[in-house]
């Protein structure tokens, strides 16, 4: 069965996501597709954790764990573009 | 080693490299990401190394014991990337102002050498005829001074009045082009106290605010002559 915790966490992630969205579009933050893509994979995971409760418990844990991989490889690029673009602005104008 | 724990051992290296590339970037007050957002960053790639490195201790059945903190860590995570990119918009709005402020300042530096630089005198008239602003030419002309007491500039005592007509009303202030209608090289005379007289060619630009009450007016004016009053 699922947890308290995790609908909660269910809850926040796709509460939060326009209000994340928006406010990465105003920043026009360099990567931030990849934050989106990251972002989007770490809801799957949160998704996946509530559902391997009651259907399917191995795949969807396997699946929970490769977005959370998917996410981390994108956050890795994400934060490492936007590094770059900080340590060179001209570039990223 | 199975596809769970792969997947953690990949999540883990990410998130750790995650970390790694915030927190050796170089810290800057001003710049694209201010050492607030930084932080926030870093908080959360941290947050979710430690829940890889929970996980690959789980599922590699070393210890489950921190687990338990995993839910924490998963909370945690979303108001602090939230507050990341939120700090980020507000880092580049910032920018933004500062920018414009630069652009409206070095504006006004060009606007101010025009002026103080033109040939023909240049002032600001409020609608009731006083002088808030004038430029070096006009000063020298009208004999304007700085008063500490007011807004204005104080005049000398001269009056003034429109050019050519017999027998009208003379001001002692600039009334007569501060009605609030754009005028072009317009004849007045000022007449000093010992009665000699300067001729002026003046036009007059009206300044309304944005609910068009009129706020004063810009006069800019030429010396046609001078002579005595008869």
């Amino acid at each position: 069965m699922y947890q308290d915790n995790e609908i909660v966490n269910l809850l926040l992630v796709w509460i939060l996501a326009p209000v994340i969205g928006l406010f990465a579009h105003r920043a026009r933050m360099p990567g931030r597709h990849l934050f989106f893509w990251a972002y989007a994979a770490m809801a799957c995971a949160y998704t996946t954790t509530v559902i391997e409760g009651p259907v399917l418990p191995d795949l969807f844990d396997l699946l929970e764990h490769v977005s959370l991989a998917v996410a981390g490889v994108l956050f890795a690029i994400g934060c490492h573009r936007l590094m770059s673009a900080a340590r060179h602005p001209e570039e990223s104008r | 080693m199975n596809a769970v724990v792969l997947a953690n051992v990949v999540s883990t290296v990410a998130f750790g490299v995650a970390l790694g590339v915030v927190l050796v970037a170089p810290s800057r007050k001003t710049g694209l990401v201010s050492p607030t957002s930084k932080t926030f960053l870093a908080l959360a790639m941290g947050l979710y190394l430690f829940v890889g490195i929970s996980n690959l201790l789980e599922h590699t059945g070393v210890i489950a014991f921190f687990d338990r903190f995993e839910d924490y860590a998963e909370l945690l995570f979303l108001p602090l990337f939230a507050y990341f990119v939120h700090s980020m918009a507000e880092t580049r709005r910032f920018e933004g102002i500062a920018r414009d402020q630069r652009a409206l300042r070095q504006s006004h530096e060009l606007t101010m050498s025009i002026v103080e630089t033109s040939p023909a005198g240049i002032m600001v008239v409020d609608p009731a005829g006083r002088v808030t602003f004038a430029n070096d030419r006009a000063r020298s002309v009208l004999r304007l001074a700085d008063d500490p007491d007011s807004v204005w500039l104080r005049t000398p005592g001269w009056t003034v009045r429109p050019a050519g007509i017999p027998d009208v009303e003379e001001h002692p202030d600039l009334r007569i082009v501060a009605s609030g209608v754009a005028v072009s090289d317009v004849p007045i005379e000022v007449i000093w106290p010992d009665g000699r007289l300067t001729r002026l060619a003046v036009s007059v630009a009206p300044l309304a605010d944005d609910a068009e009450v009129l706020g004063g007016s810009v006069v800019a004016f030429l010396e046609t002559g001078s002579g005595f009053r008869e």
